[in-house]
């Protein structure tokens, strides 16, 4: 808050989200982190382990349509973690407000709320492949292991494995022009956005961090006349609507390919 | 309970005029007037007080039934009228079509069933994430995240917050 020259500074409530200190990282690196393990613990076992324990064909006994036991999964499981995250936002805003006594400004409350909205996205997204893997998959154990892969995959071993493809078939820099240059670097954040960790990253800095003007290279053309300015909201949304709508359609895809796995299978066997 | 009282008259004044009277009881959840019987349901067995007003304010009682629903007949009510036959291989009108538009067939009662099968399931499902030790691990060790990076950037950023000592930083700092 002391520097001046950020020009976020003045968002006191957005920088309890986003200050790092030498020893912490921020409370959205924590969530990235924190959300997968959320979501696929609360959904490895939802449908294999059902069946396992026989309570599936008993479940299905009563007059219950069967979407409606995937659908129930999936919205219970959301509903818990939006509580869970609302009443943790509210819980800072109210500390926030009894230990500093700054009053809230109307765009910092829009933008913690939206970061809460797509920390739930991203905590679905998750929910929603461990059940898909919940269904493809007969042992509790193997969805599990399974998805933890996947997450650490798409967490850790994506980043080295984009460095490594980059460094291997990308021609030395040195011989590009700025516009090759500038194409390639696209294509990298292209190829990393594939991550859903990547796209949950992009989407809460851009929203926590008001003065984050974009996700890609800038040409010295673009930055001439810019004011070193916080963005207003709906600028900084419309900058990470593509990575909204990526975290929403992995989503949906993956609910909706387990849906139709589930409803084709047999389940009384 | 369900209590029919079977009076001996012609027909029954509508509304009947104690009925406040026996509405201020606090046990009678309906009270319906068909001809020369009346039908209560109330919450707890009440028949004794019944027969004892309406003898009082001059009414010929000539029977009394009465009806307990058990298990049964809570059943049946609830999922009257459904078909139930193979509805767990089906798929339902859907979620989202069922929140945001209006039926077509308003008249049908597997709607009403489907959703409250629906609710039903999700509080289950809740009641189980809550009960089990995974969501308390996981719930306490984010909360406690939470807390923990909270007080420390409260705590870090209160250190900031002091006024300089020296008025120029201070009206430096009002002047920006």
């Amino acid at each position: 808050m002391g520097n001046t020259s950020d020009p976020d500074h003045i968002f006191l409530y957005l920088k309890l989200l986003t200050a790092t200190e030498n020893s912490m990282p921020p409370f959205h690196v924590f969530v990235s982190f924190l959300g997968p393990l959320l979501g696929i613990s609360l959904g490895f076992d939802a449908v294999n382990s059902e069946k396992n324990n026989g309570t599936l064909i008993r479940l299905m006994a009563q007059p219950v349509y069967r979407d409606n036991l995937l659908l129930s999964k999936f919205v219970s499981t959301l509903i818990l973690v939006s509580v869970l995250f609302i009443s943790l936002v509210l819980l800072m805003t109210g500390g926030g407000l009894l230990i500093t006594g700054v009053r809230m400004e109307p765009q910092e409350l829009l933008r913690i709320m939206a970061f809460v909205g797509i920390s739930i996205l991203y905590v679905g997204f998750w929910l929603s492949l461990s059940i898909l893997l919940s269904i493809g998959l007969r042992q509790a154990a193997t969805s599990a292991l399974t998805a933890i892969g996947i997450w650490l995959f798409f967490t850790v071993f994506y980043q080295i494995l984009i460095n490594l493809v980059v460094r291997a078939v990308l021609p030395d820099p040195d011989f590009l022009s700025a516009e090759q240059i500038a194409a390639y670097n696209e294509l990298i954040l292209t190829l990393l956005r594939v991550s859903p960790s990547q796209l949950y990253t992009d989407a809460t800095t851009t929203l926590l961090m008001p003065s984050v003007r974009s996700l890609g290279p800038v040409t010295m053309e673009q930055m001439a006349g810019a004011i070193p300015a916080p963005l207003p909201f709906k600028e900084s949304l419309m900058i990470v609507w593509p990575q909204v709508s990526g975290l929403v359609a992995s989503t949906v895809v993956c609910f909706a390919l387990g849906y139709y796995i589930f409803m084709r299978r047999e389940i009384r066997s | 309970m369900a209590i029919l009282l079977l009076l001996h008259w012609a027909m029954l004044p509508q509304p009947l005029p104690f009925e406040e009277e026996l509405l201020a009881w606090g046990v009678i959840n309906k009270m319906e007037v068909a001809g020369d019987t009346i039908h209560f349901s109330s919450s707890s067995d009440i028949t004794a007080r019944l027969v004892k007003v309406f003898v009082e304010k001059g009414f010929e009682v000539i029977g009394v039934q009465r009806k307990e629903y058990g298990l049964e007949d809570i059943y049946q009510k609830y999922f009257e009228n459904n078909s139930t036959e193979a509805t767990a291989n089906e798929k339902s009108d859907g979620f989202i079509k069922k929140s945001f538009f209006k039926s077509g067939n308003p008249g049908k009662a597997v709607q009403h069933k489907a959703k409250s099968a629906f609710w039903v399931m999700v509080s289950k499902e809740m009641a189980d994430h809550i009960h089990s030790w995974r969501f308390i691990v996981l719930f306490v060790l984010i909360v406690l995240t939470f807390l923990h990076l909270c007080m420390y950037r409260s705590v870090t950023l209160n250190r900031r917050w002091v006024i300089p000592a020296t008025p120029i930083i201070f009206f430096y700092t009002l002047n920006y």
